[in-house]
């Protein structure tokens, strides 16, 4: 546009310029202000790479001299070593380096409470598939028949699949440390719970049953290791959601420091969790290219990934809540054991997070948790999209609907009674400030006609309500650094391009997007100026990583802090270049001008010249660090877990069509209401979401992993029955926002909140459907037809169809 | 990246004369068609051949002829070949619903007729890694001594579980044989083996060492003749079945529901395509609840699923009845109602 059209439509500038400052006021007022770059659908920075196959993933970096590495894996449950032999091993033509838990003497683990991993067993095998040894050669065949050579002398021990056989007097001890196998107990009372069942009218209890299931995530592990000999450095490329964990890791296992470490995170192909702890083939793969002096690629197979693995794990949940007869919750109790697996990983966590999670989604004031993590010679379980609530959340939305027949009650009503006065402090000392459940439960009835259609739809067919809620990140980093949580840089250079420089991990949610769209709007420049470098520990700043739905809150409240210092900058300098007052100039596409007089104008890159003359490229920084007050409790031993700066609420209605002769389930749509505070990239969100529902939907319907003889019965994606897009139903996404105080611009979680109350609308639905209530997920054709038949027995009594004798 | 297979010579032969030459040449070799069975069991170690002779620029073994009142499907025509042909919808489009229901749309462009017949049979402790069967002390199909699935007996119970078999044996298919020995040519029933081990060449009608298929013949079946294929799975694409049911009625009289000849075969629940038997009884009745009882008795003396898929076998063993309800319901509407109030009060 040239000067001299502006204001043309009879319009002096005078009046333009009370009618912009004027809007701005008004709009600032109302909370309407217009935004630019945010609040608006922006497909992700990377999806074209991705979609196309021409990104990067770990796997994808080809160096001319790589080795292959492979591992070898225990065949036995629990077993002493007695001995390794790798020489005929190393004698073999093609074979570069041979790695046992001989070549390293320090344990990792991202707890400090739980390192207690080798990264190849040393003495004992605790489980099947466990890392024994590794070999980098030439090629692949080559590396398996090394493997096929090492020779190693077990002494087998008892083996436990079953937490309550492991947990029982005598049982042999998996880890030294940790006596009746017992890796962590939790035993927490808030408030008078005795004194809540007193004053109930009606109490229930049930116990619900939940297997383990896995990830499933589409990119196996992998890792490039680069070995450079002359400095004795490593470079490290990997699929990893917390680059700064393997970087600690690495240091500790190979005893080098971590100056001399660079990891570098490449796309990912989805973590879901599995990847947020350092793994064992990350340090195998550093410890190989060091001993090899080479470059060595380890990517694993399916087969592999499946024990890797830290997955939900296989859930026991007693559950007893009382109630009054008019709909108020007086007490919950619960007991859930949990099977761990062999080590203790993120273990310690998920057995909080079940407990600490009975709070801040409904008000109840007495509260009992009882919790086992168990020790087991199964693959370690650890964090999984949903952590440590969903089978919780699975059993408590269930027993809602349970208690609500029960009271003669619509099971909507009867939540909508409990709902919090917020912001208020849970009993358990979290925070909710921000809390759009309320709204999230009437959008998601008023889209599903869910009353129209509860107790209503003809046999076979049924519609079900759950809600569900989930943090925003965990308040306290659980390896208890004191640093801040986030960092994140900005440089501005002699090109006039922007470059974010963020440790945070993109490992497909989107956060690079976010994190650029946010930068854009409060600088006021185009996302076409900036580029995103995100997760090189040699180029970007440390960050916790992608886990616990941090990054929004936390990488995004750094990222406005940078972004405000380098919009000082570039303000100042423009009105420099102006001769004007900072807070009169505005910038619109790519030129900067004055409000008061807008025929005065400054092209973006002569405003750059100004900046950079004083001195020189100007780079910025913002950190954030989470407030003291949603730090949680300190009076009581794990209060840390669950303390969140915000928590993002979700509500679901499902309708299914139920086969009682096949006991098959169609989920035939799904309505999703999620709180996510403020909606930065509204497509970003609704992938979240949508992904939540529909992992929620492959746990809830068919996915379980089960052991025999300590091997995993499915471990592939032809057995392991995730839904394809034949079982995917339409979803109906509505977002709502909350507007959370401590969010950048409003925003908070949007990533796993809408995952757990699938699962109960699931159940809930089939028991408006067929009026059979089935309490042990998944729920596969054969554990609804089982119901079905008990359902048949029970109507010998009654002398009626299914439908009627279980209504 | 996947287990590696162990290394070996492909070789690509352009016609029949040929791949016989080279089996000849190399006889511990296999023939590989679609690859969408055996890639992933050369991946696995089940297999170990030092050579591999592919098919695919055989031309004359792919494509489908109708001849007379017969049907000839060469081995190499893909299933999504054999479910889309007009001819094949039109005269035995129970066959076509069979071969649209294979696994996935993907795996269909690629599997062929031929393997889908030839394909081993499975089993969850057979169809696993090397390195998962070795710690599970392998089993007797492959490398070891016992059958996890009954492990006190000498039997292999891996299952057949090919979708298109159970409609071809109804309406019995002869299969077309080369070897460097001769041709022959054996019916479809005697193809198969009763222990789960026929795959690799135990049984008198089933393919020997070194031996090919090359086409499959199918009589046309008369008017009046009706088929359907049911097939239970978890999950609607990929899935091989966990119990699938052909039927096949030839109407004496369809108005009336009267039976001229009935006949029945499961697959996926034994280590063969089973032909259900006991059905003389049927001629001439009405196919009526009584007829679909008498269906559903015969079909559980027949099918016998055992622990080889992750599914419980109980429910499979109920879901074999259920299966005849429904293809009986899809051949008499009139059958729905009483059915479905059958199974809400049952």
């Amino acid at each position: 546009m040239s000067r001299g059209t502006r204001g043309a439509k009879g319009e002096s500038k005078q009046e333009r310029k009370i009618v912009h400052l004027e809007r701005e006021a008004l709009q600032t007022a109302l909370g309407t202000r217009q935004h630019k770059y945010i609040g608006k659908p922006q497909p992700l920075i990377d999806g074209v790479d991705k979609s196309t196959g021409r990104g990067k993933y770990s796997g994808d970096f080809n160096f001319p001299d790589a080795l292959v590495g492979r591992i070898l894996r225990s065949p036995h449950a629990h077993a002493r070593i007695v001995s390794i032999d790798v020489s005929a091993a190393l004698a073999m033509e093609g074979v570069r380096a041979v790695v046992t838990g001989a070549d390293t003497d320090t344990p990792f683990g991202v707890l400090p409470v739980a390192r207690d991993e080798y990264a190849l067993a040393k003495e004992k095998v605790r489980y099947k598939g466990e890392e024994v040894a590794a070999v980098a050669a030439v090629d692949a065949w080559t590396a398996e028949q090394a493997l096929a050579a090492i020779q190693v002398v077990y002494e087998p021990l008892r083996s436990y699949t079953d937490p309550r056989e492991a947990m029982a007097d005598g049982a042999e001890q998996i880890q030294p440390h940790k006596p009746g196998n017992i890796e962590r107990e939790v035993d927490h009372e808030f408030g008078d719970v005795d004194a809540g069942f007193a004053a109930s009218d009606a109490i229930l209890e049930e116990e619900f049953y939940a297997p383990e299931v896995t990830h499933a995530q589409m990119e196996p592990h992998a890792a490039v290791g680069q070995w450079d000999e002359q400095h004795g450095r490593l470079t490290l490329w990997c699929s990893t959601q917390v680059p700064y964990y393997v970087h600690m890791s690495l240091s500790a296992v190979m005893g080098l420091d971590m100056s001399q470490i660079r990891v570098i995170k490449p796309m990912v192909g989805g973590g879901f969790g599995c990847k947020t702890e350092a793994q064992s083939y990350e340090m195998i793969c550093g410890l190989l290219a060091r001993k090899a002096r080479g470059t060595v690629k380890l990517v694993v197979s399916r087969e592999e990934v499946f024990f890797a693995h830290r997955g939900r794990p296989a859930t026991w949940t007693r559950l007893r809540l009382g109630c009054t007869n008019d709909g108020r919750l007086q007490a919950v109790s619960a007991e859930v054991i949990q099977r761990g697996g062999a080590y203790g990983g993120y273990g310690v966590v998920t057995i909080l997070y079940a407990g600490a999670l009975l709070n801040a989604i409904y008000n109840i004031r007495n509260v009992r948790y009882k919790g086992f993590r168990v020790l087991t010679n199964t693959p370690a379980n650890g964090a999984m999209r949903g952590h440590g609530t969903v089978d919780t959340r699975f059993a408590f939305e269930s027993m809602l609907d349970m208690m609500a027949r029960k009271l003669g009650l619509d099971a909507v009503e009867l939540r909508k009674r409990n709902l919090l006065q917020t912001p208020t402090m849970t009993v358990n000392d979290l925070l909710v400030n921000s809390y759009g459940y309320p709204e999230c439960i009437d959008k998601v009835l008023e889209a599903s006609h869910y009353h129209a259609k509860v107790g209503k739809l003809p046999f076979g067919k049924g519609i079900g309500f759950a809600g569900s809620h989930y943090c925003s990140g965990s308040a306290k980093p659980v390896n208890r650094s004191h640093m801040p949580h986030a960092v994140v840089t900005m440089k501005l250079d002699i090109d006039g391009s922007i470059t974010l420089f963020t440790g945070a991990a993109e490992i497909g949610q989107g956060s690079s997007t976010v994190m650029m769209q946010i930068a854009a709007e409060v600088i006021g420049v185009s996302p076409a100026r900036f580029r995103v470098v995100a997760a090189d520990s040699a180029i970007t700043p440390k960050d916790n990583g992608s886990y616990s739905s941090r990054v929004t809150l936390y990488v995004g409240n750094a990222t406005v802090q940078a972004a405000e210092r380098m919009r000082d900058v570039v303000f100042q300098a423009a009105a420099r270049g102006l001769n004007a007052f900072p807070i009169d100039v505005e910038l619109v596409g790519d030129e900067f001008r004055l409000i008061s007089d807008p025929d005065k104008t400054l092209p973006f890159k002569d405003m750059v010249e100004i900046a950079l003359s004083y001195e020189g490229t100007i780079v910025t920084k913002g950190t954030y660090a989470t407030p003291k007050i949603t730090h949680g409790g300190e009076n009581y031993r794990g209060a840390g877990i669950g303390a969140s700066p915000a928590f993002s609420y979700s509500a679901q209605a499902v309708e299914v069509d139920v086969d009682i002769r096949t006991g098959k389930v169609t989920v035939e749509n799904v309505t999703v209401a999620h709180d996510c505070g403020f909606a930065l990239n509204p497509l970003s969100v609704r992938g979240q979401v949508e992904g939540s529902v529909w992992m929620g939907m492959a746990q809830g319907r068919q996915e379980e992993t089960n052991y025999e003889n300590g091997l995993p019965l499915a471990p592939n994606l032809l057995d392991y029955r995730f839904p394809t897009i034949m079982e995917s139903p339409p979803i109906e996404t509505i977002i709502v926002e909350s507007n959370e105080s401590g969010g950048p611009f409003g925003a908070k979680e949007a990533g796993e909140g809408s995952l757990a109350a699938f699962l109960p609308a699931l159940a809930n639905a089939i028991h408006d459907a067929i009026g059979v209530r089935v309490k042990d997920l998944p729920l596969s054709p054969e554990k609804v037809h089982a119901a079905i038949q008990q359902a048949r027995k029970a109507r010998k009594v009654s002398a009626a169809p299914i439908a009627e004798a279980g209504r | 990246m996947t287990y590696p297979s162990a290394p070996y010579d492909l070789h690509q032969p352009a016609s029949v004369d040929e791949a016989m030459a080279l089996m000849t040449r190399y006889p511990d070799a296999l023939y590989l068609a679609g690859g969408t069975d055996l890639v992933v069991n050369l991946r696995r170690r089940i297999r170990e051949p030092g050579h591999v002779i592919a098919l695919r620029r055989i031309g004359d073994l792919r494509g489908i002829a109708l001849d007379g009142g017969h049907l000839t499907i060469g081995a190499l025509t893909t299933i999504s070949a054999v479910a889309a042909h007009p001819e094949v919808q039109r005269r035995m489009p129970a066959l076509a619903e069979a071969a649209g229901l294979v696994a996935g749309p993907t795996i269909r462009n690629m599997g062929t007729q031929g393997g889908n017949l030839c394909l081993d049979t499975r089993c969850r402790y057979y169809n696993q890694s090397f390195f998962w069967r070795k710690a599970n002390d392998f089993c007797l199909k492959k490398d070891g001594e016992v059958c996890h699935v009954a492990p006190g007996g000498s039997f292999c119970w891996a299952a057949y579980s090919g979708d298109t078999a159970p409609v071809l044996l109804l309406h019995d298919a002869e299969l077309e044989l080369v070897s460097p020995q001769g041709a022959r040519r054996v019916t479809l029933a005697e193809f198969y083996g009763s222990d789960g081990r026929w795959s690799v060449g135990t049984e008198p009608g089933g393919l020997r060492p070194g031996e090919l298929l090359l086409r499959v013949h199918v009589p046309l079946p008369p008017a009046g003749a009706a088929c359907v294929y049911e097939k239970l799975r978890v999950r609607d694409s990929i899935d091989y079945p966990l119990v699938g049911l052909a039927l096949r009625v030839d109407w004496a009289d369809e108005a009336a529901r009267r039976i001229g000849a009935i006949a029945m075969a499961l697959t996926a629940v034994n280590p063969r395509p089973e032909r259900v038997g006991g059905l003389e009884p049927l001629t001439g009745a009405t196919l009526d609840m009584a007829a679909v009882a008498h269906l559903q008795k015969q079909a559980h003396r027949t099918g016998k699923p055992m622990r080889t898929t992750v599914a419980d076998p109980a429910y499979r063993r109920a879901m074999i009845g259920t299966l005849v309800e429904k293809a009986c319901t899809r051949l008499a509407r009139e059958l729905d109602g009483p059915l479905m109030e059958q199974a809400r009060w049952a």
